[in-house]
């Protein structure tokens, strides 16, 4: 929870300080719809904050809040001076209870009564009718339900599964007669309702003749029944509430079938609206998949395989209605009677298959096969040894044995990998959708090409290669290709290449983005890089080309970061090499002024990834490889004995020795907690004790050989990047051992 | 235009029938005493004119297009006053 | 050395919200749950997160800056499967008009008001994705 809270902290903070300034501007400028819109978004979160965070003063003064801005939005009241104050006093309010949370952990005692002041004076702005409206509380009834639910439950409800867990409440609303005049369209709260059972609209005076009626005296008693919690139903008719009245009802039977029951519904009411032809499949296919999960959750196979089929018989004729009279069969209980086309194949299943070539599960099946020949040997070597064989003779049968599964869970390791690796087309065939709709906005007619679609890497490379590539060539419509214009001004063919192009390289895979554009200028790259401070000018010019151009990925090159349409946020080549670095891929880039740019990514064609462990030594965290851990144990100190010169701890009998890790990082000694943390690890020389402050967690990561500064460092085997994107080093174990 | 009165004499509702549509509803109903309404074009059907056809009590035709007027407000399932 | 992975069990969820608030604390309750959660801003983001993978189930506000809830499943919805028939779970406040039948429209499998109670949140996406009651 705390998370939640700082979290809450912070955005609140930000989203007060922005109400703010959002007030002040409109105090200048009344009439500037932008800003008000703006200023009920943030009205709005702040409340959904304080609902999340569970804060009903908060919430309760930013509904108040959200009423006057939504009211000033549409117009209905003026963006007046005393509303400003009103506003920013309640920001004030809002900035106080921050502080007093984060202080303490909780509102001020005062906080109810704040809370109803401030409303009612926010209130003040209205004119009185609204007033009271927005003011009035809904009336919670007390007494048993009345005798109409009774008779609403036995109408409306007989053979119909009603709920157990639910809730179920009756719900009286008499309109008063002006109800049409000041705004409200009393059936429209019932079409919001969510869990509507049951509803019945009688006049609640008999009607006058037809040529006396006065259509806009609003004379309608509607009562109605629906699933519903008390505390919900009341909320929702807030705004009516002294016209309301609300009683529990005992609901008759049932179990969970209600909420089942509601989502299948949903689906046969949503099959049933009209729809654009282009959005059928869609709304067809999520309500099939829909509804067959819902039964399925209830424990419903029969029912689940049922709509499945149905839904594929309805995507194929394109008739929704097939799929809706299933669902409507299955809730009606019939649930293995719904129109069935045997021939056709579940598409649900089929959604989430991944293509394999038939040799590579050949090549699974093998391995499984001598898995079990290897396992079988284990069975004989167990015979052996219960039977009494002598010692060595059952060391050297162990170690055969191991060399085998050895062998053999590194072969199936590799096959599995295989079967991981999909078709760089998988992530190309986006881009000619996305780079014709970016450039119908720049206009620069560009000319997509895609070559090597057939490369494979490895499923996780393709999946996480989108974002990167996508600001690649994002960066290359927006900056690198011209337009028509001024291409012909420079003597080139009108439409600008972009090219994607897939390559072998090695055991990797390279991908290039090239394009025949204007080029980045490494002298604009060398001023830019001295005025943002990254380089002296003397170093600057030093620099070649080639050197110079790298700049463009060191982070805070591109301080204003351009904030695409797209992505909606700034995203500059530092964030994209981060990005395939994390794939344990390396990005360059060249390009010639006025010819073009190429970028390349040089990616790895499978992931290999490490398990480690993570351990604290005084302020730094290191990374173990899982394979040499052995196990981790926390002991008493007094456990640990010295031994010669050093410390060992006895562990079933056997002394492993201890070793400091901070000694051998020459890392400050920091004082012992209350216990030790020793991670036991296998290395060359024996088995030994890592003595640490902490252990951290454990996790699978890609891990990066050292390059660069970090090329010549003993002791460590790589790096990987955290969650936060702090580097982690990782031990080389046996060479920190030495 | 959302409440109109046909070539046919049928008085058809149309598209969104807001609150205002009412009088509109109730004068066509007024004049036409023995005209049928066709609600099956109806998208949105404003609680006022529920009342208006509720009361008046004319013929309908259709299904209202209105999904939740369909589903829960269809004429037949009305109470009648004094029943 | 290859630490185990989640159950293939597991039902992803795509959070499409613009409030950061409301997106940690579906992540916080589902992954408790089990889910497997990721998160996106708002419509564009959530496209292009459903372009690399698949999900079992979206939540979608209907309230976004840029591309709100409503725009965004009805383009999703042209959309070829997987993609397009990815069950959405469509979810607004309560105090605006119409969002209901909106997003009916729009081709949302669910709707529900915020705030939405734990419970009936996590019951409505175990319904929806087919995860065992």
């Amino acid at each position: 929870m705390k998370e939640l809270l700082e979290q809450f902290l912070a955005e609140t903070r930000e989203l007060a300080q922005r109400a703010t300034d959002d007030l002040l501007l409109l105090e200048a400028q009344p009439d500037n719809g932008a800003v008000i819109d703006g200023l009920f978004r943030t009205f709005h979160t702040l409340k959904g904050s304080a609902d999340i965070i569970g804060l009903p003063p908060m919430s309760l003064v930013m509904h108040v809040g959200e009423d006057v801005v939504s009211a000033i939005r549409d117009g209905a009241l003026p963006c007046s001076p005393a509303f400003v104050d009103q506003a920013l006093k309640l920001i004030d309010l809002v900035n106080d209870w921050a502080d007093a949370l984060e202080a303490h952990g909780v509102l001020p005692a005062d906080a109810d009564q704040v809370a109803a002041s401030t409303a009612s004076s926010l209130r003040t702005v209205f004119p009185s009718e609204q007033e009271a409206k927005a003011g009035s509380s809904v009336s919670v009834a007390e007494d048993d339900a009345p005798d109409w639910a009774e008779a609403m439950l036995e109408v409306h409800c007989q053979g119909h599964d009603l709920p157990g867990d639910r809730d179920l409440v009756a719900i009286a609303y008499d309109p008063l007669s002006n109800a049409y005049f000041s705004g409200d369209d009393p059936l429209d709260f019932f079409r919001r309702l969510a869990g509507l059972v049951a509803l019945d609209v009688a006049p609640q005076r008999p009607w006058p003749a037809a040529t006396e009626l006065d259509p806009f005296e609003c004379n309608l008693s509607i009562r109605a029944l629906a699933l519903q919690s008390k505390e919900d139903a009341l909320a929702h008719f807030r705004s009516v509430g002294d016209q309301v009245r609300i009683y529990s009802l005992k609901s008759p039977k049932g179990e969970k079938t209600d909420l089942i029951a509601a989502v299948l519904g949903e689906q046969r009411r949503l099959l049933l609206v009209d729809a654009a032809p282009d959005a059928l499949l869609g709304r067809i296919g999520s309500a099939a998949r829909t509804a067959a999960n819902a039964l399925r959750s209830a424990g419903n196979q029969l029912g689940a395989d049922a709509v499945e089929k149905a839904g594929v018989q309805a995507l194929v004729v394109r008739d929704a209605g097939l799929l809706a009279e299933a669902i409507e069969t299955v809730m009606g209980g019939g649930s293995a009677q719904a129109p069935v086309p045997q021939a056709l194949p579940s598409i649900a299943q089929g959604d989430r298959m991944l293509r394999i070539e038939a040799a590579k599960v050949d090549i699974i099946a093998d391995l499984a096969g001598e898995l079990v020949i290897a396992r079988n040997g284990f069975a004989h070597l167990v015979r052996h040894a219960e039977a009494g064989v002598d010692l060595a003779d059952l060391t050297h049968a162990l170690r055969r044995q191991y060399a085998t599964f050895d062998r053999l869970t590194a072969a199936m390791h590799s096959a599995a990998m295989q079967l991981r690796m999909l078709p760089l087309k998988q992530v190309f065939r986006r881009f000619p959708r996305l780079v014709r709709e970016i450039d119908q906005e720049l206009g620069k007619d560009v000319e997509l090409k895609l070559v090597g679609e057939e490369v494979e890497a490895d499923k996780a490379v393709i999946e996480k290669l989108y974002e990167p590539l996508l600001h690649i060539v994002r960066n290359a419509l927006d900056h690198g290709c011209e337009t028509p214009s001024e291409r012909r001004a420079a003597g080139k063919s009108a439409r600008p290449q972009l090219t994607l192009r897939a390559l072998r390289d090695g055991n990797g895979v390279r991908v290039e983005i090239e394009d025949d554009g204007r080029g980045v200028d490494p002298a604009v790259v060398r001023r830019i890089a001295v005025a943002r401070g990254l380089l002296d000018k003397e170093a600057a010019a030093q620099l070649s080309s080639e050197e110079a151009l790298q700049f463009l990925f060191v982070p805070g090159f591109s301080t204003v970061s351009q904030v695409s349409k797209l992505s909606g946020r700034g995203v500059g080549m530092d964030a994209v090499r981060a990005g395939v670095e994390e794939l344990g891929g390396r990005i360059s880039l060249s390009s010639e002024l006025g010819l073009g740019t190429k970028v390349c990514l040089h990616l790895p064609g499978s992931l290999l990834m490490t398990g480690i462990m993570t351990v604290v030594v005084g302020e730094e965290q290191f990374g173990i490889p899982l394979d040499v851990i052995v196990e981790s144990i926390r002991a008493a100190h007094a456990r640990i004995v010295p031994i010669r010169q050093g410390r060992a701890i006895v562990l079933r009998d056997r002394t492993v020795p201890i070793i400091r890790l901070s000694d051998r990082l020459s890392l400050p000694q920091t004082p012992p907690g209350r216990d030790a943390h020793i991670v036991v690890v296998s290395t060359d020389s024996g088995v030994l004790g890592l003595e640490v402050d902490a252990f951290g967690s454990r996790m699978e990561t890609m891990m990066k050989p050292l390059d660069g500064l970090l090329a010549g460092m003993e002791n460590y085997v790589g790096t990987t990047l955290l969650g936060d994107g702090r580097v982690l080093l990782v031990l080389d174990v046996n060479e920190v051992v030495r | 235009m959302s409440v109109r009165l046909d070539e046919g004499g049928t008085i058809r509702l149309e598209g969104n029938c807001p609150v205002e549509e009412a009088e509109s509803l109730l004068a066509l109903l007024q004049a036409h005493p023995n005209a049928a309404v066709d609600w099956s074009e109806c998208q949105r059907l404003h609680t006022s004119l529920v009342q208006v056809l509720l009361a008046a009590s004319p013929e309908i035709q259709g299904t209202c297009a209105d999904s939740f007027i369909s589903q829960w407000v269809a004429l037949k399932s009305v109470r009648l006053p004094d029943s | 050395m290859h630490e185990q992975r989640a159950t293939a069990a597991v039902a992803s969820v795509l959070v499409i919200d613009d409030a950061s608030l409301v997106r940690l604390y579906y992540r916080q309750l589902l992954e408790e749950a089990g889910y497997k959660v990721d998160e996106a801003l708002n419509g564009v983001e959530a496209f292009e997160k459903i372009a690399v993978q698949d999900f079992d189930l979206l939540i979608v506000d209907i309230n976004m800056p840029k591309m709100d809830g409503l725009a965004f499943l009805t383009a999703l919805r042209a959309q070829p499967a997987p993609a397009g028939t990815t069950p959405a779970l469509m979810t607004s406040t309560e105090d605006r008009d119409r969002d209901f039948e909106a997003a009916r429209n729009a081709g949302a499998n669910f709707y529900l008001v915020k705030p939405v109670a734990d419970e009936l949140l996590l019951r409505h996406v175990a319904a929806m994705t087919g995860v065992r009651q």
